[in-house]
């Protein structure tokens, strides 16, 4: 929903970034305000996953130039810790498993670390098991997942959605999905959209990371994104979506060489 | 020609007289046998160690292990017995634990303290000490043997409904040798738990030799939960020894956590068919800490089966040391065995060295090992930070996790939860 008085969650400016040496991300601008839905096409090799892990924090990412500001202070000074307590979060594109850490106490210690970051008491294990019930039937996933270790064995569609289940307990201001929908079945992909639709407020945004616009049937964007060489390239409505998957990026690269 | 004596690291290099006399100031201060029956006991192995020498990295059994800690160590004088103030400090040491348990035995320095032990409960019977020895004929074992200040042996029959717990405890009373013994025979078609833990009274710079035997009967059952949690500056050397008999069921866990030095021997002698083993060890070595475990399964007879995990946790400049051995002669026809060793490097300075080593004659047999070593993922430690933990907190749960293996089968909880904590106090 676009509402242009609203407040800028995230502003990034100029951002340039490399990984051992090699650019990636190469002056890349964009704004989303509160209430927003951003979805970031293009091709592979785009930098468009760099984008989000630099987001998040990720330590092998280096920030090279340019800022980003969220909620108005400079979100590239905190640790990923601390980005994630103060309600960003990435949906993994490869959520990974990690055997031997149970899946409740890990959905517990993290969403008593952001309770805790914002002055509220850590909520016991008999609480938390409440809360976390709650939150499933929104993924629709079986209680018995919050017992085994984290991930471990689950499919591509069930780890998706044990993201999901996170976002759902962690709330936060700026979700930032991965080529969420990779891996996905038809079935798993309306349950996941439905899951981040029911999520969204007028206080947060998402960014969504996609190659396709089938997402985007189900995931209604505000605006789409292009990008391409580590910057982005064309901006425009959720209609960009279909032209990019009828025409495909050339024509996008075509443009954008004759404007420049 | 002169010889020149080098300190610490070079004793390899000192002529056989030299090192036979660092085994001979040990001998000297063996304290007297409190038992007349451990009179012959101690002879024969006095006897045995006539030809020997302390290791030395030329013994391939010790390659990996070095013990200058303890050739650089001055041992005063024997143990004295027990004293009243030592016995207080170790009652308030044991007062802070809590579980039932049926039989309550506490060695201080290697003496069996009445005191502080209860053994009155049906299916527990403290034996003079005339049990068969059944420990290997090595040289930390025998040294024991030879420096015997007390033997306690148990009978347990029946099925017990709660653990036998035992503690070693090690005093500060002086820089000397202390060498607990315990031995116990499970009674065919018995059932127990065992719980065994080595601990020290702060400041222990003892050098403990211990050994404890353990004798399955036919289809007896015995769960044996080792702990060895001694003070950081304590020298431990550890002989487990099990023999079993038809059809029976040996499950150990053997969790190591202190010591600057410190081996366990652990050494199963299955006798009869049908039989099962399952061993389970956990070293978590910080600092410098030197920690070894050498297992042997020696299978004499057909149809039985082990199984092995054996898992390191190494931080800063500790080094572990893995070596199982696995032996299956012609007459051990269908033994199954498998063996894992698998250690997690928390430091680029940590080090393992881990050895499988099978010895299989017998044609008709299913034997397996593997080894890995490994570090923290990166990867992983991002995803639990993005997610609201630090670092910390990520390391901590990655680091419980690779241990949880080890620990799920653990009873009672209390013990495990006490392990678990004392596994991340050590981390930090």
């Amino acid at each position: 929903m676009i509402r242009p008085d609203s407040e800028v969650i995230l502003e990034v400016r100029e951002l340039t970034a490399s990984v051992e040496d090699t650019p990636i991300l190469k002056g890349l601008n964009l704004t989303i305000r509160a209430g927003e839905i951003h979805a970031i096409m293009g091709p592979n090799g785009s930098g468009k996953s760099t984008f989000s892990k630099i987001l998040a924090g990720h330590p092998d990412y280096t920030v090279t130039g340019g800022e980003v500001l969220y909620k108005g202070k400079n979100l590239l000074d905190l640790p990923p810790e601390e980005r994630a307590r103060e309600g960003v979060f990435l949906a993994f594109q490869y959520p990974l498993e990690i055997p031997g850490v149970s899946n409740l106490d890990f959905l517990r210690v993290a969403y008593n670390a952001k309770r805790k970051h914002q002055g509220l008491d850590e909520l016991d294990a008999f609480d938390f098991d409440d809360l976390v019930r709650q939150k499933i039937e929104l993924v629709k996933l079986d209680e018995g997942f919050l017992n085994r270790g984290v991930n471990e064995g689950f499919s591509g569609g069930e780890k998706k959605r044990n993201e999901i289940l996170q976002m759902a307990l962690l709330e936060p201001t700026l979700a930032i999905l991965d080529e969420t929908d990779s891996g996905l079945d038809i079935d798993a992909l309306r349950i996941v959209a439905n899951g981040v639709n029911q999520l969204t407020r007028p206080d947060n945004c998402i960014l969504l990371i996609t190659h396709y616009q089938r997402l985007l049937d189900y995931i209604v964007p505000d605006y789409v994104h292009v990008m391409e060489g580590g910057r982005i390239i064309l901006t425009g409505s959720k209609e960009l979506a279909l032209e990019l998957e009828a025409r495909g990026y050339d024509w996008v690269r075509e443009e954008e060489g004759a404007v420049s | 020609m002169t010889i020149t004596v080098k300190a610490n690291s070079d004793q390899a290099d000192l002529p056989k007289a030299s090192r036979a006399n660092e085994l001979n100031d040990l001998l000297n201060l063996a304290p007297p046998p409190r038992h007349a029956e451990l009179g012959a006991l101690r002879q024969a192995a006095r006897d045995r160690l006539h030809e020997q020498t302390l290791p030395t990295p030329r013994n391939e059994d010790w390659r990996f292990t070095d013990l200058s800690a303890l050739r650089t160590r001055s041992f005063q004088a024997p143990i004295p017995p027990l004293n009243p103030e030592i016995v207080a400090e170790v009652r308030h040491l044991l007062c802070e634990r809590s579980f039932p348990t049926v039989a309550q035995i506490v060695l201080i320095d290697g003496y069996f303290c009445g005191e502080l032990s209860r053994v009155n409960a049906a299916g527990v019977e403290l034996l003079p000490p005339s049990l068969p020895a059944i420990a290997p004929p090595e040289v930390f074992s025998d040294l024991n043997t030879a420096m015997l200040a007390d033997r306690v042996c148990l009978r347990l029959t029946g099925s017990l409904p709660e653990p036998v717990e035992v503690f070693c405890v090690s005093s500060r009373q002086q820089q000397s040798v202390v060498s607990p013994r315990l031995s116990v025979e499970v009674a065919a078609h018995g059932q127990a738990t065992l719980i065994e833990r080595f601990l020290s009274l702060t400041g222990d710079q003892q050098f403990t030799n211990s050994v404890t035997e353990l004798s399955l009967g036919v289809s007896a059952r015995l769960r044996h939960v080792r702990i060895q949690h001694q003070s950081p500056t304590a020298i431990h050397m550890g002989c487990t020894a099990v023999c079993q008999a038809q059809d029976s069921d040996y499950e150990g866990h053997a969790i190591d956590l202190g010591g600057c030095l410190s081996r366990h021997n652990w050494q199963v002698q299955i006798q009869g068919s049908g039989s099962q083993t399952l061993l389970k060890g956990l070293a978590i070595a910080m600092d410098s800490q030197i920690m070894d475990t050498h297992s042997a399964v020696f299978f004499n007879a057909p149809h039985s089966g082990s199984e092995q995990i054996h898992k390191c946790i190494l931080g800063d400049r500790a080094h572990g040391i893995f070596n199982g051995r696995v032996v299956v002669p012609q007459v051990a026809q269908l033994t199954d065995a498998s063996q894992l060793n698998r250690t997690l490097l928390l430091s680029d300075k940590a080090r393992v060295d881990t050895k499988p080593q099978l010895e299989i004659v017998a044609d008709n047999v299913k034997c397996s090992h593997g080894a890995t070593v490994s570090q923290l993922a990166a990867e992983d430690i991002f995803y639990l930070r993005s997610r609201g933990l630090d670092e910390r907190q990520a390391r901590d749960l990655l680091v419980k996790a690779f241990a949880l293996e080890q620990l799920v089968e653990i009873e009672p909880d209390p013990l495990r939860q006490e392990i678990e904590e004392a596994l991340l106090a050590k981390l930090h």
